[in-house]
């Protein structure tokens, strides 16, 4: 026995790879920029590989003509209309009549292009060639003169980007209607149009080698814990990754612990909930390309939360929040509930339900567990069949498998009618989680639960919930443990997590998150009607009527 | 790479998916037992019970499947088996039966009156209390003139599963009628430990063999029928005699189990003729004692009010109220009377006066104990005063008789 498990534990020679490569490096030109106008287009094309939407547009300007300019831009990132007439008509027309229009030297030259004739928005002086490489793959158009060792950048980005839509995955009914688009400078302006101070900060930066992909941090400065900023930036600084796909990517690089099944950072495509959030002192975290925006630091309770509740009366945003609570514990233990009161208590059935339980699973083939493993497993296959197939198709995926995995496996005696409602009502539970990540999660422990449930019943069940709160009462989020205001307890943010107190009650941001300025509204507050001359008192309202 | 963690999670999930799962049963493999009944067998020690369980077939119960039409499949299923105790006759049903027996859901249990009267019962109930399937929470019942086995073979209408008939009836009684109480199985075992009981009763109305048939139910009358019948007086775990109507009822009374009833009085010329619907009432046992001698004070307060009327009289005048109420103090005097001479003339102290005293001197209590059923508690004085009013007169005062 010994000797077997020294041999199942020992620790196998690392036996080496046949199969070797040579890291190598990712090719990159840094010729820098030359005086020489042909050798500095050459090298452009060499760098790039002449690719087919590379534009570069030579000609002469000055009277005769003298200085051999070139123009270099990438078809479909720049605006064709800007660089026709604010970059090459000025440059073509206006410099003949100029009258320093014959300057000796093209650096002298240079400046005066840069001060007096382009009329786009910013110009930049670029000398370093790849600089001028990134400038120009971003959209930029970049300006070379002959003989002289620098380059200018002007923004005429454009191109055609998505148009701004309504949310599609956190609608609402009341709230705003605009979402998130794939363009970075679009979707920071979105809150820049709701928070109109000067503290709004954002900060860019440039991640993935090879991506370059922007980065925008936004904050309100004076809100944000300065600790969480520095620890944002710190992590996004530890990203040494050659591509940044998506915003999804940052998370996985800059996430606390991604073994927990629990998502530790916010995601949103609603402009008004980044505005909430960083109102809070929470952190935002765009990145060009992904209408996916990411919020940091997350708890749990976020997750059951929705725009709408900030847009409905109290009472009833209060009254949706536990509807969505109940919703997240059936999703996580609604079938594992049914699994062990049926194979391991039906003592605690009453006695008419047990009958008629009893009575449907009459000449069942399986087993509770197995049987509730395959309506399961059968629902996450339509789910994901749904999603991925065209939309058309999609609805004959859900009209199948209501009709033949619902009606006909009951019929045909192969599941019984209350497992189809089990599965059933779990999915629609599932539904109600309105952030996505926390539904997969749920999703996923859903499993977990059923298998303890199958083996050691309630006792199983009970023991599995107990380590996962632990679990969950362990985890942070950028420093803030998880399952805050609970776990520690905050009983002043309790306002705005199982219930929705009305926001003049809500007169402190969430204390750990926002630990600098923590009152948001005045110290006075007028609930109700206002002051007494405004109303109409008894005597007023006698003397009115006795007049004629 | 190293295994070392996989491998141990691999055999750490191993223990629970190979893990044995003992006490797991799925509900198809039950056979839900709703009633059980205990009858005497015969003289000899190995059979000296017949012990009858009552399984109820879902199939037949639970709607929706099978659809509309006749059930040519009786709703429940007993089976029987004797044995020297209950648990060895509850095992040996076993090979009669499909499935295992499971009894968790057991609805009534019920007692044979042969086993009643001459075993005794006393210690019949061990079993309950400590098999862990057991709840006691329903009631046991004591069947008048017949043996349990019949009880639990006849086809109810309306309720298709008999026991539930049996305790529906016994639940609605108690709530309405006051005549009898739900003798739940804490409250008798808790009885069994004292000398005197008080257990309700369930008889057999028409011939037991017609009603096992699925044709008893198929008449709008049907010829066999079960009713909440009679209480019967335990001493010693042996039946002796069985209480009814008004005796009853006192017995109830003072054993403050009464909250709904309705009292007959006399209206003026016409003997019965009015009736009170009692909605509330409650009784103050205690004790006193007098040169060494316990006397007990039985206080009953009650209310109700008038519903039904049968002569002309004004109950708008206080006064009439006043009479009424006099009246109903003697008519419920006369009951608790009633049951107490009954209780006396058996010698058996069920109503627990013997707790009250040892509550109130709990010296004089030892010293009595021996000898308090059989000589001091027929001899013991007991004082009873009742005071009843009369609320309201229903929606009307006058009645239209003139």
């Amino acid at each position: 026995m010994n000797s077997a498990m020294n041999r199942l534990f020992k620790k196998r020679k690392k036996s080496k790879s046949i199969y070797k490569f040579e890291e190598t490096e990712i090719p990159s030109t840094d010729q820098g920029i030359m005086a020489h106008l042909d050798e500095n287009l050459a090298n452009i094309k060499e760098a790039l590989g002449n690719p087919g939407d590379l534009a570069i547009r030579e000609f002469k300007m000055g009277k005769p003509s003298l200085h051999k300019v070139a123009i270099i831009y990438i078809n479909g990132l720049a605006d064709k209309m800007i660089i026709g007439s604010f970059v090459i008509e000025r440059l073509m027309e206006n410099v003949h009549d100029s009258e320093n229009i014959h300057p000796k030297e093209p650096s002298e030259l240079f400046t005066y292009i840069k001060e007096n004739i382009l009329t786009v928005g910013t110009v930049e002086d670029i000398t370093d060639w790849n600089k001028m490489l990134l400038s120009l793959l971003s959209g930029q158009t970049i300006l070379l003169i002959d003989g002289y060792n620098h380059a200018i950048g002007c923004s005429a980005q454009g191109g055609e980007l998505r148009a701004i839509t309504e949310p599609t995955t956190e609608p609402a009914v009341r709230g705003p209607k605009e979402s998130f688009v794939e363009a970075l400078i679009t979707n920071t302006a979105m809150v820049r149009h709701r928070i109109k101070s000067p503290n709004l900060r954002v900060e860019m930066m440039k991640l993935g080698k090879v991506t370059q992909t922007e980065v925008a941090l936004m904050y309100v400065n004076g809100i944000v814990n300065d600790k969480l900023l520095a620890e944002v930036k710190e992590r996004l600084d530890k990203i040494e990754a050659d591509e940044i796909v998506g915003s999804n990517t940052i998370e996985e690089w800059i996430i606390d612990d991604f073994w927990t099944p629990w998502p530790t950072i916010l995601k949103t495509e609603r402009p008004d909930v980044v505005q909430g959030e960083i109102q809070e002192g929470r952190v935002a975290v765009f990145v060009d390309g992904t209408p996916t925006t990411l919020i940091l630091p997350a708890i749990w309770i976020q997750f059951l939360h929705t725009a709408e509740d900030y847009y409905l009366r109290w009472q009833f945003a209060s009254f949706l929040r536990f509807i969505r609570l109940v919703g997240f514990l059936i999703t996580l233990i609604g079938p594992s509930l049914f699994i062990a009161f049926l194979t391991y208590h039906p003592e605690l059935i009453p006695t008419p339900l047990l009958i008629n339980l009893t009575a449907q699973r009459q000449g069942i083939p399986f087993p509770v567990f197995i049987e509730a493993l395959i309506m399961e497993f059968t629902f996450e296959v339509l789910r994901e069949a749904g999603i991925r197939m065209p939309r058309q198709i999609g609805q004959a995926v859900s009209i199948v498998g209501a009709l033949v995995l619902g009606e006909a496996a009951v019929s045909a005696g192969i599941v019984s009618s209350s497992m189809v409602i089990v599965v059933a009502g779990t999915a629609i539970a599932s539904f109600t989680i309105p952030h996505a990540t926390m539904t997969d999660a749920v999703r996923l422990l859903r499993f977990l639960m059923m298998i303890l449930a199958a083996t050691f019943g309630l006792y199983g069940l009970g023991l599995g919930v107990i380590v996962l709160v632990a679990h969950t009462c362990s985890i942070r989020s950028f420093g803030i443990p998880y399952l805050t205001p609970f776990a520690p307890i905050i009983l002043a943010d309790w306002k705005d997590t199982l219930v929705r107190a009305p926001k003049p009650f809500l007169s402190t941001r969430p204390r750990l998150i926002s630990q600098l300025r923590t009152k948001r509204t005045g110290t006075t507050q007028n609930l109700g009607p206002s002051s007494r001359e405004h109303q109409t008192t008894n005597n007023q309202l006698k003397r009115d009527s006795n007049e004629p | 790479m190293n295994h070392r963690p996989i491998t141990i999670l691999i055999m750490l999930l191993s223990t629970v998916f190979l893990s044995g799962c003992w006490d797991r049963a799925e509900l198809q493999d039950l056979d839900i037992v709703s009633a059980i009944g205990i009858d005497k067998g015969s003289d000899e020690v190995e059979n000296r019970y017949m012990v009858t369980v009552q399984v109820i077939n879902e199939g037949q119960i639970a709607s929706g499947k099978g659809g509309g039409g006749a059930k040519e499949i009786a709703p429940v299923t007993t089976y029987s088996a004797t044995g020297s105790t209950v648990a060895e006759s509850l095992r040996k049903i076993a090979p009669k039966i499909p499935q295992e027996l499971f009894f968790p859901h057991i609805q009534l249990m019920v007692i044979g009156e042969d086993l009643a009267k001459q075993e005794g019962i006393q210690d019949l109930f061990d079993w309950i209390e400590r098999d862990s399937q057991f709840r006691t929470l329903f009631p046991i019942l004591v069947v008048k003139n017949n043996t349990a086995k019949n009880v639990l073979k006849i086809v109810t209408s309306l309720e298709p599963i008999p026991s539930a008939k049996i305790v529906g009836g016994l639940e609605s009684t108690q709530k309405t009628w006051g005549e009898f109480v739900m003798t739940r199985a804490d409250k008798v075992i808790q009885q069994m430990s004292g000398n005197a009981a008080l257990l309700t009763g369930v008889q057999i109305i028409g011939d037991p063999d017609e009603g096992n048939s699925l044709k008893n139910v198929q008449k709008i009358s049907p010829p066999t029928e079960l009713e909440i019948k009679g209480l019967g007086i335990f001493k010693k775990g042996k039946l002796q005699k069985w209480l009814e109507g008004d005796e009853a009822r006192g017995a109830i009374l003072i054993n403050n189990e009464v909250t709904k009833t309705i009292v007959d009085l006399n209206c003026n010329k016409k003997k019965k003729g009015l009736s009170i619907d009692m909605m509330r009432s409650k009784t103050k046992i205690t004790a006193k004692i007098k040169n060494n001698k316990p006397i007990i004070y039985i206080a009953v307060r009650s209310e109700g009010h008038i519903s039904e009327v049968h002569c002309p009289i004004d109950l708008g005048k206080h006064k009439v109220i006043e009479k009424l109420e006099k009246q109903m103090e003697k008519e419920l005097k006369e009951e608790i009377l009633l049951a107490l001479e009954a209780a006396k003339k058996e010698k058996s102290d069920f109503f627990r006066f013997g707790e009250t005293i040892n509550r109130e001197d709990p010296k004089l209590w030892k010293k009595i104990k021996n000898q308090w059923d059989e000589e001091i508690f027929p001899e013991t004085e007991v004082n009873v005063h009742v005071q009843a009013f009369i609320r309201r007169s229903g929606l009307r005062t006058k009645p239209y008789i003139k």
